[in-house]
């Protein structure tokens, strides 16, 4: 085996880890001593921000043409004793501040920094640290300040048209509910494609497997919903290679730092921020009335030669007359939300602490559904003395999600509307008497419980200790421990629970994670040309979750609801689970600057995972980068209007293990039965080992430019970006025929494989633009995306994967993941023609498909396939502010993807058996024949066609919000700190052709492959909020 | 230098790298640490069985052939219980290659086979202390596995046979090509004739309900039937159908069986979870209430719904058609009122078991005096009301249907011998039904048998595939015929195979698809 020899070798390093220890030493030797200047003069002064004159504490003051340099104290002072003579020019550096050449002619001196306009100075964060941003040879995105004010629930939604290279997908309404994150594309079609989320140092679990017990039913609750968006200071998105290398093993799918809000020095302030808000359904879809859908059940049953008949029913009456029920009406609501969070700030000398409380509720525009989350944090820095720094942060949150059965939107859909929501005696109506059996939606809405709830604790101490100077050693342990516990109930009185006599069921899932992580640091100038800044480390993560589920039924009462299992009088099969991974690490960057023109990084990772099979669990991830600051180059120093110029160039390589626990062995599986009466055991394996099963493998290059123009005033950076992911962990669906499709076990396939390959290539651009800076101001932030993704290599032999013959999905060679296998419809069938259908349906009236191979007939060989990819995304954000008042209004585009509108191919199947859209109005008739929509007939087989596949482009007034912030006058008279209004719409107007309920939606979450699918999914809103920022 | 020290202290907590990075699954074994020991392989049997009841989801013999056959067939309908599309396009034949139940009867049976193949691939290698057990255990696969082959070729036709256990990781290394029909009758006769040989005759407590030899050799008498009939119309298995019957009949019938089979004397007992695996169950599916789901799911899908006490969903319906004036025309009137079957097979009410009022639907056919709707009720069981849950098994062979064999292959090959007569009479007579009257034709023998074979055996899976192998007088199939004069228009020449899953085909680019599809 190629690499086999380093390979031995660097595992032969890992076991000695006394290597590490011998790091610092081999870095102190390195450190070269102190240089000592001649003290024959001492300046002192004050840096202050030049419009709030507030001091600054932490600037930097040179003095040009020498080393010696100071810091300014928690004060703003700085004291500077030079051999110098004044007057003589300083150079003083802030963080977010211009950096300013200033001529110091007395002491003490008052300096002025004025905040940076330029977006391209200031630091961001990085894995395992800071940088900053002119130094950044990768490619990294901060979500811009104006963005992390809107009221959402969630992380992810704050990326959402924010940060360029990122598509958010809300994959459904449920408050909650879950988000589809991609950065940068599709790197995978069966492994996980969300990216690593680190939260304050923390890579935390995402996984939705872990917010789910196994008993509630319908959609999961997103994990990250756990933590409240006010408790973030910043959140940078690492996205090629060389920012993600370092992060190596779940970094192929881009990197998303999460910094919390933490104390500073010497500043204390308690803040209130409460908003109240309402949602509403963005749209409805138009549906039969009772009359309309009368017609078509009888026009479908005359067309298909049979009768119909009312069904008899005892308790109320059909309605075939009127209007009868509008069930979406009855179910969507207008249904309020409200947040509420305290935080206090307080920093003294030694110790800065951030504590902050938060509670959210969140009822759902369906009736009965909601979200609720109470949160605490605490962030605590002490400085335990000169050398060492101890820093704690702590998130105990605990969040309850009334969750939308899975198939109330399907009941509001296709419930007849001649059934009333009450029978005559005022209980609810059970179920719909037709062919296709539905529950009563609105009794399953009010009278179901299906609740989920967690805990999350996510708490990390870390240690930072200053070896030498510039030499620090840190020591990060952390936990994350997530406790599910789900709670289902099927009472008596609705159709679910009826068959079983009140059914109830519970379920617990524990996870518990915790990391180790030690790093050591190394920055060190040496005289003013060069700078290094170097991180080493070894990590290891090991996460681990116990599930346990269990449920009774057949109950006299419906009282006790879930909380007493053993009152059922039948037990169903319980259930336990156990899983583990881990992950061990070492972890190495260097990044070098030359004269702060030319920039090097080095990064590398080794990452053992135990998912992979002995003999593989280690994967390598180099990265390297340049970057040149041309604008600092001589020759740069006459260009006018460009200030900031650098070129970034990147490669290097990531990984991709998210894939279940196990996945490499052949697991036995329990297959009861019984003899004599008696249930006996069984077993058999139901997957096949793959000895050789690895890691997934993402190439990525990177070419960048950042332009600052006119003094900072407009910023530009653009990215390109290739990127090849090679074993590719799939699971290639077997023939049924091997006997390991086992839809018992709801599987479909052999087992995880490194097989195929898939390129994502593309383009981003963001603009920032401080287009007026007085009294009046007005910045525009333009971002724009575009991806290109195409499945480049599957299993030899194979080039073309279709899950699953009843969704229209499949993965081809040549084509982008997602896209979409359909027969191409033909307009409809009319007297006199040929017809050319695969439906039992061919008299006139019936559907008409193309005969793509022209042999005569329709086939499955007749389907095309329709690539779904996005054309671009994109994101406007326009912020005006003037005296104490702020706007910002936040345009979001989505160009070029397509859903396959599943809800309206079962409104239009035009069986009767089911309720109709408005469209089923225009179908053909013997006396409405130029139509495209087909005659109403009994019991089609569902062919997917090419009909149901729409536009799903759109753009959208994501969020509006206008905000006054009080002057300082009223703020002193009123002895606050600050106090601001504010009001918020989010996705205020959305234009769109597609007819679904919004399209924004993927019905199978986190799903790639047939991600482009909107089936039965709860409806996204919109939402209008106002609010207070109280400061004390 | 404190700070070393807990570096030091942290480093030693973490043991060794390579035992961290080891996988130790702890909620089930893996493949490498089983198939060791007597009890292994004796698990390892039993989860073949497991596919013909496989619980939570549908199976084939667990209201898989109900949705995904029966409901095509002349006697049954989707009842307004049943909302899956896929069902009911496949209840009037408008069903497509996608068909989801097609799909799973295939998917299913092969798992089973799996299961099979890995049984017979393991455990020769298992020491035994009685090496009759390790036999038994290795006919009881072979047993298996002939059955879900029999079902897959009679409704597929040609299809993919694997007979050796393979534990490839590739999709491409499954990929396989269609068996001609004939070598995969070739393979079920040997399976089941290695399986007669080494079965026990019966079995006592704890294994009631384990294939038996008499089991195999009834299976092999049945598989010589369909090889005979079309459409491979191999005429000359019918002396092996009449000999592998004759071998299986107890002597008061004829035979030289030594099995111990008979007729239960009422007919009632046939489907009366007391009587289960009786003297007259040659092979049943196993049902079982209350116990890993493992419940017989029919019985509720029989119930007309909303019945206080009594969970029904009225999935499955008697199919009605019109038949001179009476539009309400069912298999229920074609059985003589005398016939005691009827009344065992039907119900025309359901009587609450919370209120005792009696539940029906209301007339059908005014022309007709107490007409009423009838509800198959085959699979209830007495303690459904109080359990919620079915403990009725599954027939899959039983002895009349031996007997019916014995007299079908009888007439076809020496025309309607007494020998013939004695066979179908003995079914006749447990029905109260008189002797079939003498001097019949060939033909109309033949036609008896049918028709007794429809009555006897109706909603045990196994009428859609009588027509398909069974024919007219001038040789031809009846399916066409017969579904049509129920009024099941859609039905055509291509409804006498399966389509091949639409999903293997994509999955298996060696198959071909049936003709017509």
């Amino acid at each position: 085996m190629a690499g086999g020899k380093s390979l031995s070798i660097i595992k032969n390093v890992m076991y000695k880890k006394l290597v590490l220890l011998a790091l610092p030493l081999l870095y102190a030797m390195l450190s070269p001593a102190q240089d000592k200047p001649l003290i024959n003069s001492s300046v002192s002064g004050t840096v202050v921000d030049a419009r709030t004159k507030e001091p600054l504490p932490g600037a930097s003051i040179r003095i040009e043409g020498v080393t010696n340099q100071t810091v300014t104290d928690d004060k703003g002072h700085f004291q500077l004793i030079t051999g110098q003579k004044l007057p003589y020019h300083v150079i003083v550096r802030f963080i977010g501040y211009d950096t300013l050449r200033v001529e110091l002619t007395a002491s003490p001196a008052k300096i002025e920094l004025t905040q940076t306009l330029n977006q391209l100075e200031g630091v961001v964060v990085v894995g395992y640290g800071t940088q900053k941003k002119s130094d950044v040879t990768g490619s990294i995105a901060s979500v811009p300040p104006a963005v992390k004010e809107q009221p959402v629930n969630s992380i992810e939604r704050l990326l959402q048209g924010s940060v360029s290279g990122v598509v958010v997908t809300q994959t459904n309404g449920q408050p909650g509910g879950g988000v589809s994150v991609q950065i940068r594309g599709n790197n995978s079609i069966s492994a996980g494609s969300d990216p690593l989320y680190v939260i304050d140092g923390f890579p935390i679990n995402n996984n939705y497997s872990v917010t789910n017990a196994g008993v509630t039913n319908g959609p999961n609750i997103n994990p990250l919903s756990t933590l409240n968006t006010a408790d973030i200071e910043s959140i940078d998105v690492l996205k090629d290679a060389s920012a993600t290398a370092i992060y190596g093993s779940r970094g192929a799918n881009g990197v998303v730092l999460i910094t919390t809000r933490k104390g500073s020095k010497n500043k204390s302030s308690i803040n209130y921020d409460g908003y109240y808000g309402v949602q509403k359904v963005i749209k409805t879809i138009p549906l039969l009335n009772a009359r309309e859908w009368w017609a078509l059940r009888k026009d479908a049953a005359t067309n298909s030669g049979k009768t119909v008949t009312l069904p008899t029913v005892t308790g109320y009456t059909l309605d075939t007359t009127g209007e009868g029920t509008d069930w979406q009406s009855e179910a969507f609501t207008t249904a309020p939300m409200q947040s509420h969070s305290l935080s206090i700030f307080s920093g003294g000398e030694k110790t800065r602490l951030a504590i902050a409380g938060n509670y959210l509720k969140q009822e759902g525009i369906l009736i009965k559904t909601g979200f609720e989350r109470f949160s605490a944090r605490l962030n605590v820095e002490h400085d335990y003395n000169k050398k060492l720094k101890l820093t704690s942060s702590i998130i105990g949150t605990h969040t309850k999600a009334n969750v939308a059965p899975s198939n109330i939107v399907s009941g509001l859909l296709y419930t007849p509307p001649s059934l009333p929501v009450y029978q005559d005696n005022g209980s609810y109506v059970i179920n719909s008497p037709f062919e296709t059996v539905y529950a009563n939606p609105i009794n399953t809405l009010n009278n179901q419980t299906n609740e989920t709830s967690t805990n999350r604790f996510l708490g990390n101490v870390t240690g930072e200790y200053t070896i030498a100077e510039g030499l620090k050693a840190k020591v990060l342990l952390g936990a994350d421990v997530i406790d599910n516990k789900q709670n289902r109930y099927l009472p008596k009185s609705t159709y679910e629970g009826s068959s079983y006599n009140g059914y109830a069921a519970v379920g617990s899932l524990f996870t518990s994670n915790w990391l180790e992580e030690n790093t050591i640091t190394y920055d060190k100038q040496f005289n003013d040309k060069h700078r290094i800044s170097t991180v080493a480390g070894f990590t290891a993560q090991q996460s681990q979750s116990k599930g346990v589920t269990a449920a009774s039924y057949g109950y006299t009462s419906d009282a006790l609801s879930y909380n007493n299992l053993g009152s059922g009088t039948s037990a169903a099969t319980p259930g336990s689970s156990a899983l583990k991974w881990s992950l061990a690490s070492y972890l190495a960057r260097v990044n070098y600057a030359f004269d702060d023109r030319f920039l090097v990084t080095f990064s590398f990772r080794a990452d053992g995972s135990s998912k992979f099979s002995a003999g593989n669990k280690w994967g390598y991830f180099p990265s390297g980068a340049i970057g040149w600051n041309i604008y600092k180059e001589r020759f740069f120093e006459n260009v006018k209007g460009i200030n900031v110029l650098k070129l970034r160039l990147s490669a290097g390589s990531t990984g991709n293990q998210d894939i279940d626990a196990y996945q490499s062995l052949a697991k036995i599986t329990y297959y009861p039965y019984n003899f004599s009466g008696t249930a006996v055991s069984g077993y058999a394996p139901s997957t096949v080992s793959n000895k050789n099963l690895t890691w997934e493998k993402t190439f990525q290059v990177n070419g960048g430019l950042d332009v600052g123009l006119l003094n900072g005033r407009i910023s530009i950076v653009a990215d390109y970006y290739y990127k090849k992911t090679t074993n590719l962990l799939l699971t290639g669906t077997v023939p049924g025929s091997s006997g390991l499709a086992d839809l018992t076990n709801n599987q479909t396939s052999t087992t995880y494989q490194n097989i195929g390959a898939i390129s994502n290539k593309g383009f981003e651009l963001n603009v920032n633009s401080n287009n007026l800076t007085g009294a009046f101001r007005w910045n525009t932030i333009l971002n724009f995306s575009r991806n290109t993704n195409k499945i480049l290599q599957l299993t030899e032999g194979v080039n073309e994967y279709i899950p699953s013959s009843s969704a229209p999905s499949i993965a081809k060679i040549g084509h982008p993941v997602g896209s979409f296998i359909v027969y191409k419809t033909d307009g409809i069938i009319q007297e006199g023609m040929t017809p050319l259908t695969p439906q039992a349906d061919a008299s006139p009236g019936g559907q008409q498909y193309k005969d793509i191979n022209g042999d005569g007939k329709i086939t499955s060989v007749d389907r095309v396939i329709i690539d779904n990819q996005l054309d671009f995304t994109a994101g406007l954000t326009n912020s005006f502010s003037y005296k104490g008042f702020d706007l910002n209004v936040f345009f979001q585009a989505s160009v070029g993807g397509k859903l396959y509108n599943t809800n309206e191919a079962q409104l239009e199947l035009g069986t009767g058996y089911t309720n109709g859209s408005k469209v089923m109005l225009r179908r053909w008739t013997p006396t409405n024949t130029n139509t495209d929509v087909k005659e109403a007939y009994q019991d089609p087989a569902i062919t997917m066609s090419d009909r149901f596949i729409e536009d799903a482009t759109y753009y959208r007034l994501k969020n509006v919000s206008l905000s006054y912030s009080f002057p300082g006058s009223f703020l002193t008279a009123a002895k606050l700190k600050g106090l601001r209004l504010y009001i918020s719409a989010q996705n205020l107007v959305t234009w769109t052709n597609y007819t679904g309920f919004d399209p924004e939606v993927s019905s199978n979450g986190q799903t790639l492959i047939n991600k482009g699918v909107d089936n039965n999914s709860y409806p996204n809103n919109k939402s209008y909020q106002a609010g207070i920022t109280l400061t004390l | 230098m404190k700070f070393y020290y807990i570096l030091i202290a942290i480093s030693l907590l973490s043991s060794s790298c390579k035992k961290f990075l080891e996988e130790d699954p702890e909620s089930f074994v893996s493949e490498e640490q089983y198939y060791k020991t007597e009890s292994d392989a004796e698990t390892a049997i039993n989860a073949v069985y497991y596919h013909l009841n496989t619980g939570t989801v549908q199976s084939p013999y667990n209201t898989l052939f109900n949705t995904g056959m029966n409901m095509a067939d002349d006697d049954e309908d989707p009842g307004p219980g049943a909302t899956n599309s896929d069902v009911r396009s496949l209840a009037v034949l408008s069903h497509s290659t996608s068909n989801q139940r097609i799909y799973e009867l295939w998917q299913q049976h092969y798992a089973g086979i799996r299961k099979a193949n890995v049984v017979l691939a393991k455990v020769p290698d298992i020491t035994f202390s009685d090496e009759t057990k390790k036999a038994r255990i290795l006919g009881e696969a072979k047993f298996l596995r002939a059955l879900f082959y029999f079902n897959l070729v009679r409704l597929f036709g040609d299809v993919p046979l694997v007979t050796t256990y393979e534990s490839e990781v590739l999709a491409s290394s499954y990929y396989t090509t269609r068996t001609s029909s004939d070598s995969v009758y070739a393979k079920i006769e040997e399976d089941l004739t290695a399986a007669a040989a080494s079965l026990p005759v019966s079995y006592s407590s704890p294994d009631v309900g384990r294939a038996t030899a008499g089991a195999a050799k009834a299976l092999l008498s049945k598989v010589y039937l369909y090889e005979a009939s079309l459409p491979l119309n191999i005429t000359s298995k019918y002396q092996s159908a009449v000999t592998e019957a004759e071998e299986v009949l107890s002597s008061q019938d004829g035979g030289t069986g030594s099995y111990g089979y008979d007729l239960f004397t009422d007919y009632s007992h046939v489907f009366l979870p007391a009587y289960k695996n009786g003297i007259e169950h040659v092979f049943s599916a196993q049902m079982l209430a209350n116990s890993n789901s493992q419940d017989n799911n029919e019985t509720q899908r029989a119930i007309y719904s909303s019945i206080p006490g009594l969970t029904g969903n009225y999935a499955h319906m008697v199919r009605y058609y019109t038949n001179g004036n009476d539009n309400y025309y069912s298999i229920y009137k074609i059985f003589r009122a005398d016939d005691k079957r009827r009344d065992v097979t039907f119900v025309r009410s359901f009587t609450s078991p919370t209120n005792s009022k009696k539940y029906a639907l209301p007339l059908s056919n005014t022309a007709v005096p107490n007409d009423s709707t009838p509800f198959y009720n085959k699979w209830w069981d007495p303690n459904y009301a109080s359990a919620g849950e079915s403990s009725t098994n599954v027939t899959i062979l039983r002895y009349s249907e031996v007997l019916l064999i014995h007299a079908e292959a009888e007439n076809e090959l020496n025309g309607p011998t007494a020998k013939a007569y004695k066979s179908i009479n003995r079914v006749r007579a447990r029905a109260g039904l008189p002797d079939l009257v003498t001097g019949l034709s060939k033909d109309q023998f033949r036609d008896s048998v049918y028709l007794e074979r429809r009555l006897e055996l109706v909603y045990e899976y196994q009428r859609w595939f009588d027509l398909i192998r069974e024919k007219d007088a001038g040789g031809s199939g009846i399916l066409l015929t017969s579904l049509q004069k129920v009024g099941k228009n859609n039905v055509a020449a291509k409804h006498y195979l399966y389509p091949i899953p639409q999903t293997e085909i994509d999955n298996n680019p060696l198959l071909t698809q049936n003709p017509g599809w």
